[in-house]
Parts: structure tokens; sequence; C-alpha cells
């Protein structure tokens, strides 16, 4: 049994009990650190509570892994690993982040926050002392081969970082539409066994639940997550940084997982202080400067040109399709010198936004890569989006987008589609 | 070849009819394979699986080059049969032009992705079930790196949550024969 030592009051869920060790590591300077981390990036500059951090979240996560473990009747030990790995899962997140993991990719190869979430569980001396031989059953959540039912907690279609973000999100922004049938789902999770692996599967019962959480999840999606001004901030902050790198304000080896100073770095940046970093270190004239200024301040880009693929001809839509990242730069200079502003203000910008509420699988493959199961009175398993009885006929939008300052907005509209095209 | 391509020249190739997810996965599947074109692939329960080939789908529906459609059911039970629901994908009219384009400009990629999807069709009729079955064996004995006897590759598909009897390894090994996926 778990010896809970301390309570912690949470909106969501009201109080989070943990053991000693826990409580340990909350302490740790890498976890605190998450308080100075917004759960939602630059959400709060369309939803202005959404001030939320991935603090409070990772306790949230720890509340609903034990939750579900406790619901599958896993071991003490199991459950001990599981709830050190919910609590630290997102231990890896940079400033602002899946803001900052944007950056990562593009500076580093494909580099994700699970990647330094696993760097700093094996390099840190604070997290030895405190999990001792845990700390590799802990690791071994965090390995994306495990086909274990406490990896599928950690991390799936149905894990317990969604349910508790859709939530948590939901009550921070203000909007309704994360809320979902918790209880019955948390009352309807089964697991299966067979060979070594083990998987979560949902009741047949619980299935109109999961209906419930997929299209809090859409919604959320499509009304806090892909807001199109989060979009344009988070341009800015990407192309902030790709110009603080360009210019040479902050060191690219920021950005390089193998350079020995890497997790030192990286830990001692956060939201304001990565914010801070670039204005201390550019001057105001500069464009790096000049765009997080803009950011703190919410005066944002606008959109000069905004266009559902669909409606475009048969070129103009191959022409988007196959337009690649590498491609933007030379197009972004030939904007901004037809409507004469610097090209550093002028963003391209592709969006996808999956509407296809029962026809989804493919989006949630692509987050992780694991179907929803439901599983029948006999045991029989299927897929929730071959089962479901309600979808939506509706394509699912791609939207491309070319940010500029407001001032030139008008004389971009007029010239978009011919420097595009 | 462009993936955007692959996709739809492969619908083309097929008669401009794939019936089914699985089936316009597996296809893909023996390209990547073949070396036509670039996917990832993972093992999922329903055998090897890619995003970027689901995405690509998806970024294709969108602007309405491919059309997925799906069968509504017959019954009107709750507790519908398994596998009640199937997609179907076709070329739309803008789908057509892309791919005779594609052919126009690339005419030996287009042959080389033709003989594949050919025969996938002379061999398995697209039947999903079987190029499913194919996928996931050679899936099983390109992991191996030897050649396995039937026993081992069903052993072995075990271990991946994959249940495959006798007869559907023969019929599998029936097409990666005729594709020259294995000896």
């Amino acid at each position: 049994m778990l010896e809970i030592e301390k309570f912690l009051r949470d909106p969501i869920y009201g109080f989070i009990g943990l053991t000693q060790s826990e409580i340990k590591l909350l302490d740790t300077p890498f976890l605190q650190r998450l308080r100075r981390i917004k759960q939602l990036g630059n959400t709060h500059l369309v939803y202005p509570s959404a001030c939320h951090s991935r603090f409070e979240h990772s306790l949230g996560v720890l509340h609903i892994a034990n939750r579900m473990a406790q619901k599958l009747g896993l071991s003490d030990e199991q459950i001990r690993i599981i709830r050190y790995a919910a609590l630290l899962h997102d231990v890896g997140h940079g400033p602002l982040s899946h803001n900052f993991e944007a950056v990562l990719k593009s500076n580093s190869g494909n580099i994700t926050h699970e990647d330094v979430t696993r760097k700093i569980l094996t390099d840190d001396q604070f997290i030895d002392k405190i999990l001792g031989h845990d700390k590799q059953k802990v690791l071994d959540l965090f390995d994306e081969e495990n086909e274990t039912v406490s990896k599928e907690i950690i991390s799936s279609n149905i894990d317990a970082d969604k349910m508790d973000y859709l939530r948590r999100d939901s009550y921070h922004t203000g909007v309704a539409y994360g809320v979902f049938d918790l209880e019955r789902i948390l009352h309807t999770i089964n697991m299966k066994e067979e060979n070594n692996r083990s998987y979560l599967t949902i009741l047949w019962k619980g299935k109109d639940a999961l209906e419930n959480y997929r299209l809090a999840r859409h919604l959320m999606h499509t009304q806090v997550y892909q807001h199109h001004v989060r979009a344009i901030s988070d341009s800015m902050f990407h192309r902030a940084v790709q110009i603080a790198v360009r210019d040479r304000t902050l060191d690219s080896d920021l950005f390089d997982v193998d350079n020995e100073n890497f997790l030192t770095n990286y830990l001692s940046l956060d939201d304001i202080r990565f914010f801070d970093r670039i204005l201390s270190q550019s001057t105001p004239e500069k464009n790096d400067y000049k765009l997080i200024n803009c950011l703190e301040n919410r005066i944002l880009l606008k959109r000069g040109y905004d266009v559902n693929v669909k409606k475009l001809n048969i070129s103009q839509k191959k022409r988007i399709i196959k337009l690649k990242p590498s491609q933007y730069a030379e197009i972004e200079k030939k904007l901004a010198d037809e409507v004469g502003c610097d090209k550093d203000f002028v963003i391209l910008y592709k969006q996808e936004i999956e509407n296809k509420l029962y026809k989804s699988t493919y989006a949630y493959l692509k987050a992780n890569e694991t179907p929803i199961i439901v599983e029948d009175k006999n045991g029989t398993l299927y897929d929730l989006d071959e089962e479901s009885l309600i979808h939506s006929e509706q394509e699912p939008l791609l939207k491309f987008y070319i940010f500029c300052p407001d001032e030139v907005k008008n004389k971009l509209k007029a010239v978009a589609e011919d420097i595009l095209f | 070849m462009e993936l955007s391509d692959a996709i739809l020249t492969t619908v083309k190739v097929a008669g401009n009819r794939v019936l089914g997810r699985t089936a316009i996965q597996k296809l893909v599947y023996f390209l990547t394979i073949c070396n036509i074109v670039e996917a990832r692939y993972r093992p999922h329960y329903y055998g090897p699986y890619s995003v970027d080939v689901a995405s690509s789908i998806q970024m294709l529906s969108s602007v309405d080059f491919l059309i997925e459609e799906m069968d509504t059911p017959q019954t009107t039970g709750y507790l519908v049969p398994e596998n009640w629901k199937r997609y179907q994908y076709t070329l739309s009219s803008e789908g057509e032009e892309i791919v005779k384009d594609f052919e126009k400009f690339n005419r030996n990629e287009f042959e080389n992705l033709s003989q594949i999807i050919e025969i996938c069709g002379s061999t398995a009729d697209y039947d999903m079930n079987i190029l499913s079955w194919a996928a996931k064996v050679h899936y099983i004995l390109s992991k191996k790196g030897e050649p396995m006897t039937d026993d081992a590759i069903i052993q072995t598909a075990e271990s991946f949550g994959w249940k495959l009897s006798e007869d559907q390894v023969e019929m599998a090994m029936d097409l990666l024969e005729n594709l020259d996926l294995c000896e």
C-alpha cells in the first residue's frame, strides 16, 4: 500500500495525495521549474486566464494515472512506478511547452520533449538518489516500444495525460468543451494481456463516454489548441527564436542535445527567462527583440492571406500540398519585397484541422499511434473508430496562412496569390 | 516519388477503387519495401501501419483529390457486426488529372509502381485481408532477417499480437513470392 504523506489542493480533483518520495521529487529544481512553464504556451493571448502551469498538470496526471492503475488492479510496485512516471512525464518541456518543442525540432533534428525527459532522468543525480532502482523502471515507461498497460496509462490515446489536460485546460480557459465523463471511463477501463504484452481496453458500456471524450478532444483542438491567434503568436515565437539563432543572439548549442551543457542550459530556461534572455542579449532595433517585445505586449501579426486550400484550383492545391517548409523563406522574401516590409515579419503557415470526428483514427495515430480499443462482453476487440455510429461528413480542413504586420496586410492580400502560384 | 503521388497513383492503378484503409496502407507498404516511395511503418495490432501514409491520405482528402467514403450499416442493432464499416477510396476528377500529369512526366516511376500494384491485384484481388497477412509476414521475415518455417512465423506473429493461420501464411507467401519479396 502507498503511504500518502501529504495532500495538495487541486481545482479539478479536490485533493491529490503524495508519498514521501513523490514530495522529494516535487521539491527538485526540475519539477519546480514546471511552475514557471505555462501549460498552453501563448494561449493566454486568446483566453486570458489560461496561465496554468505544467506543474499542476503533472500532479493531475499522477492522480488520474493512480486511479487507472488502481482500477486495473495493478501491483503496488507497478502503481508506484506509474505514479513516478506520471509526475515526471513533462519535465522535458521547454519554455512555452510545445512551442519550444518545435524550436528543438527545427534546430536539433527530431528531438521531442519526451527525449529531453529521458535525458533528464538518465543524467540527473537528484533522481538517482530519490528513485534508486526504480529509475530504470520509470524510464522503461517512456520507451515507445514498451507494450504494457503501464506505459499506455502514461502514453496512449486514453492516457492520464490527455484525460487531465482536457479538463484542466477547459477549466482554465473558461470553455466547457473539454469536459467529458471521466468517471464513466475510469469505471469501464480494462486490460488485455497476451503473450508478453498488455494493453488498455474500454468495456463496451463505456463506449459512449469515449465518444464524449473524443468529441471533447476534437472541440478543444478547434476552439483552443488550433485557434488562429494562437497560431499567429506561436509562429511569431518560432520566428523570433530562428532569428535569435541566425543572428547569434542565442548560441545554437542551446538546442544541441549532444552538447555537454545542454541540460544545464535547458533547465535554466522557463517562459519568462527565455523571453528575458532574448531581450537582454539582443537590442531593440533587432527583429528577434521586436517580435518578443510584440508578443509580450500582444501586438500580433495579422492574417494577410488566409485560405481553405480546398477552395483553390487544382494547380494551386497541388502547389500548397507539395510546398515544403524549406521553400518558405524564399517566398516570404519575395512577398516582403513586394509589400515593403522586413522578410522576418512575413510568415507562411500551413495548418491541418482534423474535423472528421469519427473517422479520425488517422489524427490519433499521428498523435500517438495507438487506436482506442473497445471490448464487447465476449472479449472481442474493436477499434472504436471503426465501430462508432457517429461520424462527420465533413472533410478535414487544410488552411494556409500568411501572417504579416497589420500595416501591409491589404497590400499582401493583393499580391499573395501572384507570388505563391 | 512523393507519397501523395504514390497514393493517388496506387488508387488509379487499382482500378480507381481501393476498399479499406488497411488495403491502401498495405499497398503502400509494399511500395516502400520495393523502394518506390518512403514512409515509416510500425507494427500495430492490425499489421504494419504508417502514420505518414495516414497523414498524406488525410491531406489528399482535405483538398478533394482523393474521395474517402464509408459504407453505411444495413443493420439497426446496437452491437453491429465486425467489419461492417468499410472505407472506399476513389480519385476525384482532379485526382485523376494529377495522376495523368504524373504519368506523363514520370513514366518510369509510374510503371515501376504499376507493376507492384498490379501484382497485388492479380494475386490478391486487392483483398485487404490477404494484403494484411502478407504485410505481417513480410514484416516478421524482415525483422528476423533469415528464412522461417510457417510455424515460426505464426509464433512470432503472436508476439506482435497478430493471429495468423497456416493457410493465411501460405496465401501471404504467394503474394510475397510474386512481388519478389521472398524465396
